[in-house]
This record gives C-alpha cells, structure tokens and sequence, in this order.
C-alpha cells in the first residue's frame, strides 16, 4: 500500500513540476569550456543505437577512469555494477550535498578540474547549471522523458518526498495530525524534530500556503509554533534515525522513501492522509564540463538512466522518469510542491536567511 | 673552522661560516616551520579583510552584524566551563593517585586512556545515547524515580559535560606527572607543623603543582575554544552555537561568504591567543614555586581513613562514567540492526551484521591504512622537525630563534576547520600538486600537532646537560656528528613519547580533514561522520569499537617497546 501510495505521490509531483521546466536539453552554454566533450561528440557523430554506445564504450574504457563527486549514500553500490560491466575505474568523493557543491565551486574557481560527474539534489544542481558549469545533454535515452525530469545540464535520475514521518509507538493512531497547522499545537512541544537546513522545505510549503490564500501571519503562526515545539537536527537520514529511536516522536520534514526502504518492524511511517502537500527533493546526474574522462561521463550518465535506474528501485529510491504516469493508488488528498529553479536561484538566499532567523529566534 | 664556534657564534653573519650544515639545518628548518604555519593564517586574513582587491572590513561587519556577540559569550563560556571541569576532576585524580593511599588507583590509570584511544567524535556520540532527553540510557534509568528527562545533553551544560569529562584524563595524566615531579616532603612538613589535610593542599600542594596546573589549563583551554565535535553534534541540535559550529555552518552554506567565515575566524583565533597569554603570564609568575630537585624521593602516600570509601566511589563513578558507560553504549549499539532502549528483547537481537558491514566497506579499509600512514608519516616528520628546532631555540645563539619558537606554538591558535580552509585556498592558487592527495592532509596534519612535538622536544631537550654536547665538540665532532650522535640519541625517549602522543591524536583528527579529504584519500574520522550523517549509527558504532580495540593494542605494543627506550608516556 505505501508503495503505491508512494508512487502516486510522485507521479502527481512530476506533473505538477512541469511549470517552470525547460523543454528537452541541447544547445552550448556559456561557461568554462567543454571543448573536450565536444570531441567526444564528434567522434559519436554520425554513429546510432549499439554502433554509437560501442563508440562511445571504446572511448570510455581508452580513458578508463571516472571521478564522481556525490552527495548519494548508495552510489558505491551503483557504481560498482558499472565499474564491473565496462572494466573501468571509479573513484567517488562523497560528502553532504552542499559540500559537493561548493567543493566543485572551489576547485572550478581555481581551474582544478578534478571531477567528472556530479550526482546531487536539483538545489545544487541549478546553481552549477546556472554558472554554465554542466555539459547539456540529448541523447537518444531521454527519449519519452517527461519534461519534468530535464533540465538543460542535468537529469532527474530519482526523487524524493518531504513529509512528516512518525514513530508508531510514539503517536496514538487518534492523535497523528493531519495537517502542518496541527503540528504548531502545544501538545506537540518537545517531541518534533525539523532539519536545520531545510529552508526549501520551508519556502515551498509557505509560497503554497500563501496561494491557497491564507495569511502571512498565519503562516508565520504556523511555522512559529512548529519550529518552538522541535528540536533542530542537522541531516534529515540523522532526523529520521532519531524517530525510529523514540529520541523524536515526529519529524516535521522526513523522507517518505527512507520509510519504504527501512527494515521490517521499524516503527516509522509516513501519514498516510496527511492533508498539506510532500515537498519533492529531486535528486539528478550531471557532466562537468571540464570533465578529463568526457566519453566515461557520458557513458555513466547513459548507464545510470538506462540500467542503473533499475538498481536504484531495487535500493528502495524512485526514480523520477519512469514512474509518469502511474497513478495507480494515488491518493488525491495528498498534493506535492516542486521546488523550482526559479526560487532556488532568486530567492534562495531570501528564504535560507528566514529559515535560519526563525530556528534562531524559536530553536 | 672549529665547530665548537660555530656553535657559540651560529648566526654571526660571517660570510665564509655562513653555509655550514648547523646554519643550513637551521634555515632549513625556520623555513618549513614559517611555510606550515604563517602561509595558512596569512593568506586567511588576506581573504577576510581584502575584497574585490581592497583592503575591506565589511566581513567584520557581516559577522557582526549577525550574531557574533551570542557566538563569543558562548564561546566563552564552553571553553572555559569544560577546561574548568576537566582541571578540577583531572587534578582532584591526581591527588588521590599520587599522594593518598586510595583503592581502585589503576581504574583511573584505564580512564585516562580515553582521550588517546577514543576519538572525539565517537566519545560525543556515546553521550548522545547516553543521556538525549528520551531514549538516553541514563535517562531511562532514572526516569522511574525523577521523571523523564532529567539530562538533557543538547545544551550548554551537556556540551560542558562532555567535553570537560573527555579531556578530564589529559589534565589527570599531566597533574599526575606534576605531582610526582614535586617533592612531597614539604607536605610532610606542613602536616607536622600541624596544617589540617585541606590546609596543606591548599597552601602547600597546589602552589607546588602550579606551573603544571596552569599548563593543563592552557592546553585545555586551547582545545576547548577550537573544538569542533561536540559543538557540532550537540550544540547545533540544541541551539547552542559556537565560533566553531557557525564558521562550519557558513562554509556549507551557497553562496559561502569566505570574508565571514574568515571573519569568524579571526575572532577564534584572537580568543585564543588572549588565552594562550593569560595563561604564559600567569604560568610565569608561578615559577617561584617550581621544586623540581632531582633527587630520589618516595612519595608518603597519606592515609585516608574514614574518607576511604567514599573516594573510592568517587573514582569508581568516575571510571564508570568516563571510560565504562561510554564504551559499553558503544558497544551495544555496535551489535544492534537498529537503536533501541536496552531491554530484554534488545539484548537478544544482537548481532555481529555490523562488524561485517563495517569489514567488508571498501572505504572502510582505505581510510583505516590512510589514517595509519597520515599519524605515523606526521608523527616522524614533526618529532624530527621539532628536535631540530628545539636545539636551534635553547641550544644554539641563532638570529631570530624566538621567532621559530612563537612560530612553531601558532598553530595551538590556528583552529582545525579553519587550517583546512585556508589550505585548500592556497593549495588550489600554488603550483604545488597537493590538493587532491594525502599530502595536503599531511601538511595539515604535521601543521596541527607542531605544537605538541615542540613541547616534548623542548622538554626533553632541556634535560639534557650541554656538557655532553660540548664534550663531543671538543673531541672534535662537527656539529651535525654531535647532533646526530649525541644529541639526538639522548633526546630519544622524549622523541618517542611524542611521537606516540602525535600518532594517537592525529588519528582522530576531524576539523581539518572533514574538509580536505578527496577520494581514496578519507580518513577514519570523516568516516564516521558520514556514518553519522546516513544515520548509519550501528556501523558506526562497529567501526568505533574496531578503531578502538587496534588502538588499543597498537598503544600496548608501543608501550612495550618504547619501555625499552625509558619513555614515559602515557599510562
């Protein structure tokens, strides 16, 4: 059932994503250079189906290595399944997904270009987009994508949803709230948790609240009073450990996926008729234009939307282009906000420096 | 040229002595030193106070602007609330092991290993399940009788509580060190001239100790205010922010203000220098009272008698809660699929899945061989380093040597996070190919615990009687032959001591390489951060365990062989 209800909720969140989206991906960017894909391109030309994915693996394995920078806790598993089928060498910097930005940020800035392929959440992913820093990509693999999942230097291999999780043991079944408004109630004071960093979370449900016509005062009042009843946590895979362990009985902000995926018996779950919206995290892969094993990039990228999307359901993510479509079991009480580029790159700071004054002022 | 001059007149700019192996040692020698500590700093300040290619202040003022006030008073006050609580129980400790005739002595001697073997960040984490507010085993435990509750360790108290109880056996094995090095006959005879117990400790046996005490507290202090681990992992969660907690909160922020987190920065690193003066003044002024003679003495334990049993409970809570509780949360988790509340039921489902986990992690692996080569290559590089410079500073009459000797303290206040930024600013402008490689962490590494060998070297180095080195001079040895033949050879069980205390620190080192790992390149540390950060609490655990079962047998072993140097290192 929550498997159902899970792929409903994001079939519904990819099409509601699709404002603000860009259509299919081509074209050059400004930015640095990406002179050395360009011959990887050439030398792809003219080549189609398995005679262009043989070229293209003789020039990957002539390289021989990939240097991914990831934010993913499951990429090793992912990658070794490529690092087995090609014979070629991966190296992986994994750290929180932020860190993978600004490291990339840094290094680029100073013209050291050791990474390859970067694989983190759409917030970060648009900054790099934004600064021309990704390589565009069309190939014939995103053929039947849904707008929802391209952008133009990325792709949304996988989604997740922001909503509150609970610790069964914790919550009377007669108490579990129904909406965020709920949650701002004294009788939840002391057992919330809410992640530190989220001001996506925060900014996306607060811009839908201001559609639905309500008040800024009372949206304040709303995320006042849940923000005064929790305890800040960093890291919401932490947060989500901490409601399994009764340190929490609820988390304002947790993975739905994280839910689906946990081990049986673990008393964590999701509101399953939770009224406010999930706030979707896309997760997506990308090429760095100053990628020194182009033709392995592109081959990953490739890969990792072909077959690797199959190893990621099997690690209990869901991968964003393939379950369009399938309604099936979706329950339409339960809406999902994209986070868009637009507010990320516009209002980012904005709303990170709201967040943090409100967890300092009630934290 | 007669060596025996050149030892007198090194630094006399005559031009023909000018490239001797002392003088070119020397040079050598001040220009690593100069390289590891004021490149960092420098170029950290020149990105705080210039922008856009002019001098600016305006990071000052947008560090100001926020909440810099909350962050110095908070600062402040961990620092020197847990230093105190560390010197009070670490001296206290070592009162009762060196002069009285307590039970359980070798408990507290197990205890102070905590610092050496357990890693900071693990130690933190025990404590958090140990007492957070609701599935904290000791707030369960007396939850029945008080309430739920009770310990709440995501505040200031706890973040004191913690991190003065972690560092409580660094003060313990140096006042236990001060204690025996001063001569319990002038306790004696103020016991025979009638002081009651608690008059003869506090006119007679602390002024003895001062210098020591006032050592401890300068290293405490320096340790404090640049903490990172428990800020991080507890202060954040309850909304008590640190210099430390705020500079990483702004270095993983997009856009990241660099001039603030510099500015940040600045601040810590004025904090500790303040400190680190304070305490030289005042560590100055008791040197009066130092009774260091020499001679033979057996230290007369005084009899406790009815005060018997209740220290012993003290130290035996106190081994408890040190070094048992800890190690034992740590442990059950390790065995467990997931955190649960030790009942019957858990205590069943135990596993070793973990440990299995933990061995088979390719990363695992890697960052444990990388941890070893980074704390033994930085161990042997800042002891040989050091040596060197501790004869260049009490030793020879160079030019300038009070410089090397302020040099090799800077990075006492140069803070972990903040060595790592600046060496990833610089590294990436240089054409020096170290980013990226286990080289810049080894830089990093040999630039935080320069201090450290500087103390055992320059103590080791200040045993040793010039005559020695003067006779083989005059035997006709060249400065470099009675360096490496006479000195270096007497100076080896300080060497070794330190060397041993920089391989077990160093492999715990977080704030600096959290930042400057790449890939193959990991360490243990940043292992289990990221362990921490996937809520992967269980393997962390296992691997917490392992990393301190090897530690502990490598520190057995060390111990065994460096026995046969006549180091006396930690217990």
């Amino acid at each position: 059932m929550k498997l159902k209800k899970y792929t409903g909720m994001l079939a519904l969140a990819l099409m509601v994503t699709v404002t603000g989206c860009s259509g299919a991906p081509g074209g050059d960017q400004g930015g640095v250079d990406g002179a050395a894909f360009d011959s990887v391109l050439a030398e792809l030309e003219g080549l189609e189906g398995q005679a262009r994915h043989d070229r293209l693996v003789e020039l990957a394995q002539a390289e021989g290595q990939l240097n991914i920078y990831t934010s993913n806790s499951d990429t090793e598993q992912v990658m070794d399944v490529f690092a087995d089928e090609y014979g070629i060498a991966v190296s992986v910097y994994r750290a929180g997904a932020e860190s993978v930005l600004l490291r990339l940020l840094q290094e680029n800035d100073a013209g050291f270009h050791a990474a390859d392929f970067a694989e983190i959440n759409a917030r970060q992913l648009v900054v790099l987009d934004d600064l021309g820093l990704l390589q565009p990509y069309s190939g014939a693999v995103l053929d039947g994508f849904a707008d929802v999942a391209l952008y133009p230097g990325w792709t949304s291999h996988w989604s997740a949803v922001l909503t509150p999780v609970y610790n069964t043991n914790a919550v009377e079944a007669a108490e579990v709230p129904k909406t965020y408004a709920e949650l701002a109630e004294s009788e939840w004071a002391g057992r919330l948790a809410v992640e530190s960093r989220s001001w996506e979370w925060y900014a996306s449900l607060y811009r839908h609240f201001l559609e639905q016509g309500e008040s800024e005062e009372a949206i304040d009042a709303v995320f006042e009073g849940i923000v005064s009843n929790a305890s800040a946590q960093t890291g919401y895979l932490v947060i989500q450990q901490l409601v399994s362990t009764g340190e929490y009985d609820l988390s304002a902000s947790g993975y739905a996926h994280l839910v689906l995926g946990q081990a049986p018996g673990t008393p964590v779950s999701i509101i399953e008729d939770f009224e406010d919206p999930g706030v979707l995290i896309q997760s997506g892969i990308s090429m760095l234009r100053t990628a020194q094993n182009p033709a392995t990039a592109l081959l990953y990228y490739e890969w990792v939307l072909t077959e690797g999307l199959d190893i990621y359901s099997e690690l209990g993510r869901t991968p964003t282009v393939r379950e369009l479509g399938s309604a099936e079991g979706f329950d339409p009480s339960f809406l999902l906000l994209p986070v868009d580029a637009d507010l990320i790159l516009n209002e980012g700071d904005e709303w990170q420096t709201r967040w943090e004054q409100l967890l300092q002022a009630l934290g | 040229m007669n060596e025996e001059k050149t030892m007198e007149q090194s630094g006399s700019s005559r031009v023909g002595g000018l490239f001797t192996v002392q003088n070119v040692v020397t040079a050598v020698a001040v220009v690593v030193v100069a390289w590891l500590t004021l490149l960092p700093i420098g170029f950290m300040i020149g990105e705080t106070l210039i922008e856009a290619g002019q001098f600016s202040l305006d990071a000052f003022r947008r560090a100001f602007s926020n909440d810099i006030v909350i962050l110095i008073v908070n600062t402040l006050i961990f620092a020197i609330g847990a230093s105190a609580l560390s010197l009070v129980i670490g001296t206290t400790l070592a009162f009762i092991t060196e002069r009285t005739d307590a039970p359980f002595r070798t408990l507290l001697f197990a205890a102070s290993l905590v610092p050496v073997i357990v890693p900071g960040i693990l130690y933190t984490i025990s404590w958090i399940f140990l007492a957070s507010p609701r599935t904290g085993l000791l707030n369960q435990a007396v939850a029945p009788v008080l309430g739920s509750g009770v310990f709440d360790i995501f505040t200031m108290g706890g973040m004191i509580l913690i991190q003065g109880l972690s560092n409580s056996p660094l003060v313990y094995l140096m006042m236990v060190a001060a204690f025996r090095a001063s001569d319990p006959s002038l306790e004696e005879s103020a016991a025979m001239s009638g002081a009651s117990l608690g008059q003869t400790i506090r006119r007679v046996s602390l002024p003895l100790v001062k210098p020591g005490l006032f050592s401890a507290a300068l290293v405490m202090l320096v340790l404090n205010i640049e903490a990172f681990e428990v800020p991080a992992l507890v202060g954040i969660p309850g909304g008590v922010w640190v210099l430390t907690s705020r500079i990483w909160s702004t270095l993983n922020q997009y856009p990241t203000d660099f001039g603030q987190a510099g500015a940040y920065a600045i601040c810590l690193l004025v904090i500790t220098a303040v400190g680190v003066y304070f305490s030289n003044r005042m560590s100055g002024g008791s040197r009066r009272y130092q009774t260091v003679t020499g001679k033979g003495f057996r230290p007369r334990r005084i009899p406790l008698r009815r005060w018997r049993i209740p220290v012993s409970i003290i130290v035996l809570v106190y081994f408890v809660v040190t070094l048992a509780l800890p190690m034992l949360m740590l442990f059950y988790v390790s065995m467990l699929p997931g955190y649960v509340v030790p009942s019957a039921d858990s205590l069943t489902s135990m596993t070793f899945d973990n440990y299995l986990y933990v061995m088979q992690h390719r990363t695992a692996r890697t960052a444990f061989t990388n941890s070893l080569v980074l704390s033994i290559g930085t161990a042997t590089i800042v002891m040989l380093l050091t040596a060197v410079c501790a004869w260049i500073v009490l030793r020879s009459r160079a030019r300038g040597r009070w410089l090397l000797d302020n040099l090799t303290f800077l990075p006492l206040i140069i803070p972990g996070l903040v060595l790592g930024v600046a060496l990833i600013a610089l590294y990436l402008r240089i054409p020096i190919q170290v980013y990226g490689t286990l080289w810049i962490l080894l830089i990093a590494y040999c630039t935080r615990f320069l201090p450290y060998g500087m103390r055992y070297a320059t103590t080791s180095m200040s045993q040793i009687g010039i005559e020695l080195e003067e006779s083989a001079v005059m035997s006709g040895a060249s400065w470099w032959a009675s360096f490496r033949r006479v000195v270096l050879p007497l100076l080896l069980p300080g060497l070794i001591a330190g060397w041993l205390y920089i391989v077990m620190t160093s492999i715990r080192e977080l704030s600096s390489s959290i930042l400057l790992y790449s890939p193959g390149n990991e360490v243990l540390s940043v292992l289990i951060w990221e362990f921490w950060n996937d809520g992967r609490f269980g393997e962390l655990a296992a691997l917490g365990v392992l990393m301190i079962v090897v530690l502990t047998v490598v520190l057995t072993i060390a111990r065994l062989v460096s026995g046969r140097f006549g180091v006396v290192g930690p217990r």
